[in-house]
């Protein structure tokens, strides 16, 4: 079964990238990168696997479960609220990745004008209290 | 073109669906018209009511909508949904809270190529008024956002306030296409010329004929908006004048504390039609109530009650605290007094006037 290792490596050759040229659009370091790889590199984490996805233009979901559609044209952004959940919590990438995507599929409220549905001012723990029994 | 078309926010959606240039809200709207058009095409011999358009477009958007009325009900919705994999609807019961009135999600399950839909319409309680307004603001919404979904990377246009332009946007469009003009404006015609005139009853029986479970209110407003005739619809109440307001909401307080100001019979907000703009007949919200009105008359006769009052007024005799006038047009006023608020309809008519 492939790894994260596997498809990050995968990703990288397909746009005929060196190791080097990887490190310097993630802005994080070669041996890193080569460690991660050759999954030496156990608990990545979300941050980087963050900045990776990004300057490989891949979905973060696909990069860390293989799952999901593999290219997107947008970039994912987590906003700073959930990933301030996600370590208090020690959620996985991939739980604050369904979070997120969760989150995504409501569209709109008709509200009174008390209700904010701005992510980053969202308030995650009632929804991570809500959804979390569904949490793989 | 109002200050609305004017926003970023609703500028870029006329981008995003390609119908940028001129007056943005217009341009949206006629998008929604015209793609409401071609996905009822097929099915137009059968379109008859509000209710058979709401249909059709729900089948072809892959949209369902749910009106909840209990806890219970709410409660068999969030199971059923959660159990076939959409976790989002977990969170439901707690989204749902006093203040919001409807919610639409985008499911993770694909019909084909395109995406499913549910909105869930709040009907507890209050909210139950709103329903009808509130299933048509998730239509709109779903209209134009099916689009920018094909898109991945226009997937974030969710994160909005509350006083959001968009928001904003979709209850102009929703007053509009909730009141399609086809099957609208046959019954209007129809009543309309039974009463001469715009009144009360006639937008009662237009409700009736159309759609009952719409409020009486956006009935009311969809039908000034189409009239003919110069009509504005205003709703008047006790409130503080705008700078009045503005002082009490500042964080900035008086050294020497001033009298609180009292409220006044004031226009809370008005709605006026094409034909009322070309003679110029315009009120602004805050405006003071003359005593001299059949308004005034109306809103005193008794909390609770309502009434129904008719005369000729002109609109010279309204004037700011600091002495300006209104245009010296003459207007038939008709006023009802609904809780705590009166609703009048302002119209032009030939007969003589009561100053």
């Amino acid at each position: 079964m492939a790894t994260l290792g596997d498809r990050m490596r995968e990703c990288r050759e397909a746009r005929g990238w060196r190791l080097e040229d990887l490190a310097q659009k993630a802005g994080v370091s070669k041996s890193f990168l080569s460690d991660l790889e050759n999954n030496e590199q156990k608990n990545p984490g979300v941050n980087y696997l963050r900045l990776i996805a990004g300057a490989l233009g891949v979905d973060l979901h696909y990069l860390t479960t293989g799952q999901g559609a593999r290219v997107t044209a947008r970039n994912v952004t987590i906003p700073a609220s959930l990933l301030e959940l996600a370590k208090d919590e020690q959620l996985t990438v991939n739980q604050t990745m369904m979070l997120l995507d969760a989150r995504r599929q409501i569209v709109s409220h008709r509200s009174n004008g008390t209700k904010s549905d701005d992510l980053e001012s969202f308030d995650w723990r009632p929804f991570y209290q809500a959804l979390k029994p569904y949490l793989k | 073109m109002n200050a609305l078309a004017l926003e970023p926010k609703v500028i870029s959606l006329a981008n995003t669906l390609g119908v940028s240039g001129g007056d943005a809200v217009t341009a949206i709207r006629d998008y929604c018209i015209k793609r409401i058009q071609t996905l009822t095409r097929s099915a137009r011999s059968s379109l008859r009511t509000i209710g058979d358009l709401q249909r059709v477009l729900c089948e072809k958007l892959n949209l369902t909508i749910h009106e909840v009325w209990s806890d219970a009900e709410l409660g068999q919705i969030v199971g059923s949904y959660v159990a076939r994999g959409e976790m989002v609807f977990a969170y439901l019961q707690c989204d749902l809270d006093a203040n919001t009135y409807g919610v639409l999600i985008r499911l993770n399950q694909r019909v084909g190529k395109q995406y499913a839909w549910v909105a869930v319409v709040d009907c507890r309680g209050e909210k139950r008024h709103r329903r009808f307004f509130t299933a048509w603001h998730e239509i709109v919404h779903c209209i134009t956002a099916a689009d920018q979904y094909e898109l991945p990377f226009r997937r974030t246009i969710i994160g909005r306030k509350p006083s959001d332009p968009l928001e904003r946007l979709t209850d102009v469009i929703a007053g509009d296409v909730a009141f399609f003009d086809p099957i609208f404006r046959p019954h209007l015609d129809a009543e309309a010329a039974r009463d001469a005139n715009l009144t009360f009853e006639t937008v009662e029986r237009i409700r009736d004929r159309f759609c009952p479970e719409a409020s009486f209110e956006s009935t009311l407003n969809a039908c000034v908006a189409r009239y003919t005739q110069p009509a504005l619809f205003l709703k008047a109440g006790m409130i503080l004048k705008s700078a009045e307001q503005a002082a009490l909401d500042s964080p900035q307080k008086e050294f020497f504390k001033a009298p609180a100001p009292r409220p006044q019979l004031r226009v809370i907000n008005t709605i006026r039609n094409e034909a009322a703009r070309k003679i110029g007949l315009h009120i602004p919200p805050h405006f003071r109530i003359p005593g001299s009105s059949v308004i005034t008359d109306t809103f005193r006769a008794g909390s609770g009650t309502t009434t129904h009052s008719l005369a000729p007024e002109s609109l010279a005799t309204w004037m700011t605290s600091g002495g300006k006038k209104l245009p010296a047009l003459k207007v038939n006023v008709v006023a009802r007094k609904i809780g705590e608020e009166v609703f009048a309809l302002l119209s032009t008519q030939p007969y003589a006037c009561r100053t």
